[in-house]
């Protein structure tokens, strides 16, 4: 009896209880239930969104690759069938049979979501929603009690594991753990590939970058985090740095402080910028900059260490985007001169003063270093300042145009001119890859694969910590609104979202560090492998003078980006991103063991041509055959051709290593316009005359003919109108999206160079795409190239509403507006699909 | 024994779970007269407050300094070099954030928050209500306790629609690494209404100064940035023995320097907010008034400026004080006929009239009655 009055008195208890909790909410308590929770994993260069159905996803192992010495990443998301209002997420070691790489090398975090609008600029991959970018290590995440994913939804994990120098190369396996709601779990295996080679850093690094910190009313701007010192700034510093950005400034309330910096991180940056002190807009502190480049002389001079070999200019008060900024166009322009030409005389002041007071003689090796000093030019190229510009950082939009590229090509030529690519709103926005939340991963990824083969040698960010409404400034408080979230609501929602910070406060969680984005995550993977690339670069240097000839690896690297890139615009062959990637790392290894030395490798209608060298007692074969190799050097040449093959594989395979690349697939020949009938392909658009079937031009024969004409009816047709000449897709047996590749030769039978844009139109809807802008020379014949539609960021129905492709130049005009023509001959269109 | 705590245990339970649900009940009104607006509870509380100046903000958890709740915010001003004035040091709170979610300060009257100066000198603050006012306070070394006044009725806080953002605006020292401990900003609401005050430039005398928010409608005249240190302070005199008309006239106090000097000795009346003065063109000479009292016990310069909206055009008149007199009534006087005169194109159109005074050394005050027009 006693015992029941006290069950009795128990349930009662438990009873009120429960409405005590209940009644004030009016929700009923959570279920105890575990739930099923269920993973997949997804390549480092994707980005799935919170609600991203994701079914389609591998539910295999996390692959990780990199070298030693380097960092990668790979990821996670898991789903359950149940709200989950606790987990922890584990990782063991990695083991290679008696080889380990400890779990201390491995930070797990979890990606944050953030809302991104459909943006005015970029409008995104999959419209508006949430995508995840901030990347919180688990454990702040478990002491701020955030650790709860809401039923059937979607949370990403990031893994950033370091493989230390010192590790064997082989593949490695170790899972990661989450344990949920008490007494679920779950494992994912993780296999993570080292490579038989190393990354210095300090041998390696040489991208560029200049992402800024902004010094903004006296102080580092820290809006997430509670103190703006320079401690504070040498955490965000550091941040950078571990994921292979570098920021311009370090900090400098004195000269001394700042050579301090100088000398302590040299050897692990790319770049550092040259402090100066604007007294006004237009006004520099010339005596402030002296302190301070006249401090660093003497530490070259001291440690007999070239520290400006690192070092340019960015005097931004003065001449940031001065082209385009409108409110400051007229006096920032004027500044331009003026700042350069004064940097100019303050290196000679210096020179002189070291001279003068017989610190070092005239012929001093780091004078020359201190003269060569550039200024990175947030625009492009500007003849007014010929003399002048040596550095140009135009928007990554204008680095991706064919017509920018060979200008920009052309002017490294002949003037030395040396390119950074340059993101900030509006000028990254869609097509072109960018750094919006929103976009993809590879987009920032691609970027630096574009770079290498553009010889774009660095880029620059134009604020990494701003944690604000940049649309809403305070002026009363001289300051920006602060976002609502710093790690939720996107900065430049609904224009540009995300747009400058790269980097997430760490304060709120009560971290020292700040912690990165899964954009910054990317980049890193991109300067890695730009960092592969020059590395093959210097080996196959080395390489080619062993077997006495000449070369690099800029051929192979452009072989390989074929099958990734696409013109102008984001593209999405992630796995293809991969897979060149690997077979890079392959091509290190194979060069580093057998001196593998793959000059060229290009397809030639249905064949695969290949040239390469390799030490003389290496095993070769080619796609399982042995080819034979004559004595070049002290070792041997292969060169031949192969078919290409249904899978489009050439195999290559020295001693016990194999390469494995992936060709582009056999096209046909849809027309050389050899009679009259092939003329029906060409569909043109404003131009008067038609077109014709010319027997010749010069040493070809059988093109097509079109003249087009401009025209003058009154100022609106002046502007607008712009004659176009198209190719008819739908009489093709391939739809758009299993476009390959398009390519046509085109003649320009005029005096004048002509620019054009190619574009994809559809005649149902009307919609267009801007592929690419090239210019057609005067009298020339031009091959132009449409490589892989089938991955630029389109998806297969906005690409299969397009019925034409082809080329759009402007109004045909003279210098006083009246309509001229153009004779343009088309030949060999050719088609390639998958 | 223990089946006697039970019971109680679940009697108690069952109290709270019916009381708990009781508060949705009861009207602000009845359950408070004032809030605790922030606390400064948490680093993600302390990261909404926007600084200037501060090299770094953290939670202090000392309770002899705490005054509410468990913790306080201590803010910490750049670093000075020996002998270096410290650049002014400011925190301000912009609502409209989780921690700060109000949004309509009408319904408050008053706003305080306790300050811990930890300094052995006085230090002064200035509170800037979202630029609709200023109010100027000395902390002593120890606990303070500010309470400023909420101008709901004022024109610019009806234009800028309530308090857009509230600083505290530390005043920097020689040589000194400015710290401070602020808590407990905390709003007193009032079941009054705002009174209204409505502006009306076509009546002939249009500021009177009867009505604090008038004041709103100045401005200090200085080339340059100035901090509220440095401004004049616009408030509404209740001193008969300087009042010429009505219950009320403006007294504006000029702040000095150490050294005697004032930054900034002038005002002006808001644009546009004048009379249209061609009604008052013809036979009669009507003029444009202003009564101006000299506190001070030396003789000092007034410049009286009408500014014209056409082309930069203004019409200045200068004229001397006494020490602790009226202005003369004839010299303060600007007759219309002879404006129109001196300004090109035809008629009046008058945008506002600034006050230039000269010859004041050391802080003290002017008073000035009925501005408007007079024949």
């Amino acid at each position: 009896m006693k015992k029941g009055l006290k069950h009795l008195l128990c349930l009662s208890l438990v009873a009120v209880m429960g409405i005590s909790s209940v009644a004030c909410n009016g929700e009923l308590p959570e279920p105890a239930a575990t739930g099923e929770m269920t993973y997949k994993v997804a390549l480092n260069t994707q980005k799935i969104a919170l609600d991203e159905d994701i079914s389609s996803l591998s539910g295999g192992a996390i692959e990780i690759s990199s070298a030693k010495g380097e960092y990668d990443s790979g990821q996670f998301i898991v789903r359950c069938d149940e709200k989950v209002n606790s987990y922890d997420v584990t990782v063991s070691d990695l083991t290679c049979g008696d080889a380990v790489i400890s779990k201390d090398h491995i930070e797990i975090c979890k990606q944050v979501y953030t809302y991104c609008a459909d943006g005015k600029l970029f409008t995104g991959m999959s419209g508006p929603g949430y995508y995840p970018d901030a990347l919180i290590p688990v454990e702040y995440i478990k002491a701020e009690k955030e650790d709860v994913i809401e039923k059937d939804t979607n949370q990403g994990f990031w893994l950033n594991v370091f493989t230390p120098e010192e590790a064997t190369a082989g593949t490695y396996t170790g899972t990661v753990t989450v344990k949920f709601n008490g007494n679920g779990i779950l494992t994912v295996p993780i296999s993570h590939t080292v490579y038989d080679f190393k990354l210095d850093k300090s041998e390696n690094f040489t991208f560029k970058s200049n992402f800024l910190i902004w010094n903004y009313d006296g102080g580092w701007m820290f809006y997430g985090e509670l103190t703006s010192s320079n401690d504070k700034y040498m955490d965000y510093y550091d941040k950078l740095l571990e994921y292979n950005a570098c920021a311009y400034n370090f900090p400098n309330d004195t000269p001394e402080m700042w050579v301090g910096y100088v000398k302590e991180y040299f050897d692990k940056v790319s770049a550092f910028g040259i402090p100066y002190h604007a007294i006004t807009k237009t006004e520099n502190d010339w005596d402030y900059q002296e302190r301070y480049m006249s401090a660093l002389l003497d530490a070259c001079i001291e440690d007999g260490k070239d520290y400006f070999s690192k070092a340019y200019y960015y005097l931004d008060t003065y001449y940031d985007e001065y082209s385009h900024d409108s409110p400051s166009v007229s006096w920032r322009k004027e500044l331009v001169r003026p700042t350069i030409e004064g940097c100019n005389d303050l290196e000679e002041k210096l020179i002189q003063n070291c001279i003068d007071s017989g610190k070092a003689s005239s012929d001093c090796v780091y004078f020359e270093t201190l003269r060569g000093l550039k200024h990175a030019i947030t625009s492009g190229w500007d003849e007014e300042f010929a003399d002048l510009f040596e550095l140009c950082c135009p928007g990554f939009s204008a680095l991706h145009y064919t017509s920018k590229l060979e200008e920009a090509a052309e002017l490294t030529e002949k003037k030395g001119v040396e390119w950074w690519s340059y993101g900030t709103i509006g000028m990254d926005a869609y097509p072109y890859p960018g750094w919006e939340i929103n976009d993809s991963l590879i987009s920032v990824r691609d970027l630096l694969w574009n770079d290498y083969i553009n010889n774009i040698t660095g880029t620059m960010y134009w604020c990494v910590t701003g944690f604000c409404n940049w649309s809403y400034h305070i002026p009363e408080l001289n300051a920006y609104e602060k976002l609502q979230d710093f790690y939720t609501t996107a900065s430049h929602e609904g224009v540009s979202n995300g747009d400058g910070y790269l980097l997430y406060p760490g304060a709120p969680y009560g971290s020292d560090e700040p912690f990165a984005s899964l954009r910054l995550a990317a980049y890193r993977d991109g300067v890695d492998d730009y960092m592969y690339m020059t590395k093959l670069d210097s080996l196959y240097g080395s390489l080619a003078e062993k077997y006495e000839t000449v070369g690099g690896g800029y051929n192979f690297v452009s072989f390989l980006n074929e099958q990734i890139t696409a013109s102008a615009t984001s593209k999405l062959n992630h796995t293809g991103l991969v897979t060149a990637r690997d077979n890079l790392a392959e091509a290190i290894v194979m060069a580093e063991r057998y001196g593998l030395y793959l000059e060229d490798i290009h397809t030639n209608g249905n064949k695969i041509e290949y040239s390469f060298y390799a030490d003389a007692d290496a095993a070769v074969a080619v796609n399982g055959a042995v080819p034979t190799g004559t004595v070049a050097g002290t070792g041997k040449h292969y060169t031949g051709s192969v078919d290409i093959t249904a899978d489009r594989t050439l195999k290559i395979e020295v001693g016990d290593s194999v390469l494995n690349l992936v060709t582009a697939p056999t096209g046909s020949m849809i027309t050389s316009f050899e009679d009259e009938a092939s003329l029906r392909n060409l569909y043109l658009l404003n131009s008067a005359d038609g077109c014709n079937y010319v027997g010749s031009v010069g040493d070809r024969t059988d093109c097509a003919e079109v003249t087009l004409h401009g025209k003058n009816d009154n100022d609106m047709i002046l502007k607008t109108f712009k004659p176009c000449v198209m190719f008819d897709m739908t009489q093709w047996d391939c739809a758009p999206d299993r476009v390959y590749s398009i390519e046509f030769d085109v003649y320009n039978n005029s005096s004048e160079d002509v620019a054009f844009t190619v574009l994809f139109e559809s005649a149902t809807t009307g919609k267009v795409f801007e592929y690419d802008k090239l210019v057609l020379k005067a009298g020339e014949w031009r091959r132009i190239s449409i490589d892989n539609l089938n991955i630029v960021s389109l998806d297969s129905t906005t690409l299969n509403e397009f019925t034409h492709v082809g080329i759009r130049c402007g109004n045909l005009v003279d210098e006083n507006n009246r309509p001229k023509s153009l004779s343009l001959y088309f030949d060999n269109l050719y088609v390639r699909s998958i | 024994m223990k089946k006697s705590i039970m019971v109680l245990l679940a009697v108690i339970l069952c109290f709270g779970a019916l009381t708990a649900c009781t508060n949705g009940g009861i009207s602000r009104e009845e359950e408070k007269t004032s809030e605790v607006l922030m606390g400064f509870e948490s680093v993600r509380e302390l990261l909404t407050v926007y600084t200037e100046n501060v090299e770094e903000l953290a939670l202090c958890e000392d309770k002899a300094i705490v005054s509410q709740g468990e913790k306080a915010m201590s803010v910490i001003g750049k670093k000075t070099a020996e002998g270096e004035l410290a650049a002014n040091m400011s925190v301000s709170f912009v609502p409209g954030n989780a921690y700060l979610k109000k949004m309509d300060y009408t319904d408050v009257g008053y706003f305080s928050v306790d300050v811990y100066n930890p300094n052995e000198c006085d230090y002064e603050v200035a509170v800037v209500n979202g630029g609709v006012s200023t109010d100027l306070f000395v902390l002593k070394p120890g606990k303070n306790f500010l309470q400023f006044y909420n101008d709901r009725e004022t024109e610019l806080y009806q234009r800028n629609g309530g308090v857009s953002y509230l600083s505290l605006v530390f005043r920097g020292q020689v040589g000194k690494q400015s710290r401070f401990v602020v808590d407990n900003f905390q709003c007193y609401y009032t079941d009054t209404e705002p009174s209204t005050y409505s502006f009306d430039k076509n009546k002939a005398v249009w500021h009177t100064f009867e009505h604090r928010a008038e004041t709103s409608l100045l401005s200090y005249q200085v080339a340059g940035s100035i901090t509220p240190f440095e401004k004049p302070q616009f408030t509404i005199n209740r001193d008969s023995r300087y009042i010429l008309s009505g219950t009320g006239s403006l007294k504006v106090t000029f702040r000095a320097e150490s050294d005697g000097s004032i930054r900034c000795s002038a005002f002006r009346t808001a644009d546009n907010m004048m009379a249209d003065l061609n009604a008052y063109l013809g036979e009669d000479r009507y003029y444009l008034s202003s009564d101006i009292y000299n506190d001070y016990d030396y003789p000092i310069e007034c410049s009286l400026v009408v500014f014209s909206n056409y082309a930069n055009e203004n019409y200045q008149k200068k004229f001397t004080i006494p020490a602790k007199s009226w202005s003369n009534a004839e010299d303060s006087r600007i007759y219309l006929d002879e404006m129109l005169e001196s300004f090109t194109g035809e008629g009046l159109d008058c945008m506002s009239i600034a006050y230039y005074f000269y010859g004041i050394n050391g802080s003290g005050c002017v008073y000035v009655d009925s501005i408007g027009v007079k024949k």
